[in-house]
């Protein structure tokens, strides 16, 4: 077994030495393929970033009564916490929200505390942003809350445009993913066609399917994760360099992943499937090849 | 050892009747010579016994087995136990002398012991010992026959089908070759040789089969 392993391993090496030109059309069309998956991952990551970065701001501000206690706004803060549904939550004093408000308009108001007209307030923050509503309604009906506003058609608007782009782009994503099997495929299926003479004769000596089939497998997945790799690398290093420049200069119209974890993202990936589609390239291209033949006579 | 009862081969494709109505049998360590002029039906006749075709009508048996009892997965064991010289030698293009040789045992399973000492006698055998890194295309037409014929007889064969062996040689390598093939056989091995060299053949004064138009019109051994 391990001898023959030894053996697949050095079939390989001689297939990609002695054909250098057929080995590197190969590798060079995986790669290709493979940077148009890998843009199309990027822009999927990059609007679930997105996406979940404006999500996760959502939040249902509770108002309290004027005359409520330090005691009861630490009871109501408690209740609300045993809702699973809930990531965090903050009181917001009338003078914080008045200073809050102050700093916002960049003015300052002259208001002593006890004119203050602004309530105090509870900001509430939910794991997941398609719950808010049903957390909405039980906070609503708590003793001591006498509003509620969360931005209700707002937030909906924003759910439901993002589950569409996200629909969109694992849409896009697995196009590019059928694409770049096809495309790898029939570029190993070439290399198999050049070759035919010689499965023929491996075939006419005596070598199974499967001992015919290894080192073309093996070939598949060294050439598909080479391309994985080249464009891994690509577009991890055009990502740190363009990413880089674009947050610089648009700092609050994207908030964009961090260089570190698209390149882990992208290298992870791009590999994973450049050598699932060398593999399954180099099966189906082979064992179509083996029972074509078969069907001959 | 190979039985052929009645057996016809049809080309679809082609719509070509390559055999018709072959009866003949060859058993174990006879070497016969299949004479006939190209297109004949010589190879069909021997592509029937390594199953690279199967009959139209009638039975061919190998190894005591009708060849459509081989299943897919029989078939390369089957093959295993024979060695063919193909008339194209179909030598894998891209593999040194050395390791077209040890393909033939490296798909048995040989250990690299077995081939590293199997290989380099078989060469000798057919006098290619100094060409062993050399890759086909740098070969003459007689070299690559010679490396066809040592790959066909490395695993130790049962059967040895060899198509036009000496077609491309001069009449003395030619001789050199039947020669090589007459000792092959007393190992026991049944040997085959289709050919239109008649002259050849009938120096070598073993069983002889004529085929025309893919029918046998004459076989020695029911002469003699």
């Amino acid at each position: 077994m391990l001898y023959q392993i030894a053996f697949f391993i050095r079939e390989l090496r001689i297939n990609l030495s002695r054909n250098p030109l057929m080995s590197v059309a190969a590798a060079s069309t995986a790669t290709i393929s493979l940077l148009t998956l890998g843009i199309s991952l990027m822009m999927v990551y990059t609007i679930n970033n997105l996406s979940a970065e404006i999500t996760s701001q959502v939040e249902i501000r509770a108002f309290l009564e004027n005359d409520v206690t330090n005691y009861e706004i630490k009871n109501l803060q408690e209740k609300i916490f045993e809702m699973p549904q809930i990531r965090s939550i903050e009181y917001v004093s009338p003078d914080r929200a008045l200073d809050k408000l102050q700093e916002d308009l960049n003015i300052e108001l002259d208001i002593s505390p006890e004119e203050n007209p602004l309530p105090h307030a509870l900001v509430i923050r939910v794991t997941d942003p398609r719950q808010i509503g049903i957390v909405a309604d039980q906070v609503r009906e708590m003793q001591g809350v006498t509003e509620l506003k969360y931005g209700k058609s707002i937030l909906q608007g924003i759910l439901k445009l993002s589950l569409v782009v996200k629909f969109l782009g694992y849409l896009v994503t697995m196009l590019m993913s059928a694409g770049a099997l096809f495309t790898i495929m029939n570029t190993i299926r070439l290399t198999v066609i050049a070759r035919q003479e010689e499965i023929r004769t491996m075939q006419l000596v005596g070598a199974t399917g499967w001992f015919i089939r290894w080192p073309f497998l093996m070939e598949g997945v060294f050439l598909g994760t080479a391309g994985g790799l080249v464009a891994a690398l690509v577009l991890a290093v055009s990502y740190y360099l363009l990413g880089a420049r674009i947050q610089n200069s648009l700092p609050f119209i994207i908030p964009l992943v961090k260089a570190s974890v698209m390149a882990q993202m992208l290298v992870i990936l791009l590999l994973l499937a450049g050598c699932i589609m060398g593999i399954a390239g180099s099966y189906i291209s082979i064992t179509r090849f083996l029972v074509e033949r078969a069907k001959e006579y | 050892m190979i039985f052929f009862q009645r057996v016809h081969l049809i080309y679809h494709r082609d719509k070509v009747h390559a055999l018709k109505d072959i009866n003949t049998e060859f058993t174990r360590g006879e070497i016969c010579f299949i004479a006939g002029p190209t297109g004949c039906g010589k190879t069909s006749l021997l592509k029937l016994i390594y199953l690279d075709a199967m009959p139209s009508r009638g039975v061919v048996t190998v190894f005591g087995k009708d060849t459509y009892d081989y299943t897919e997965h029989q078939i390369p064991y089957l093959r295993r136990k024979m060695g063919v010289v193909f008339q194209d030698f179909k030598l894998l293009r891209t593999k040194t002398v050395y390791e077209n040789v040890a393909y033939s045992l490296e798909v048995t399973g040989a250990t690299r012991y077995e081939i590293g000492r199997r290989v380099p006698q078989v060469l000798e055998l057919v006098g290619l010992k100094d060409k062993l890194d050399t890759f086909p295309a740098n070969l003459s037409r007689g070299q690559e026959q010679r490396v066809a014929i040592a790959r066909a007889i490395v695993n130790d064969p049962l059967i040895l089908l060899c198509d036009e062996p000496t077609g491309n040689l001069d009449p003395e390598t030619s001789w050199d070759i039947i020669q090589l093939l007459q000792r092959i056989k007393t190992r026991g091995t049944t040997v085959l040789v289709a050919s239109h060299d008649i002259q050849t053949m009938e120096k070598a004064d073993e069983r002889l089969i004529r085929i025309e138009n893919g029918v046998i019109v004459q076989d020695t051994k029911e002469t003699k």
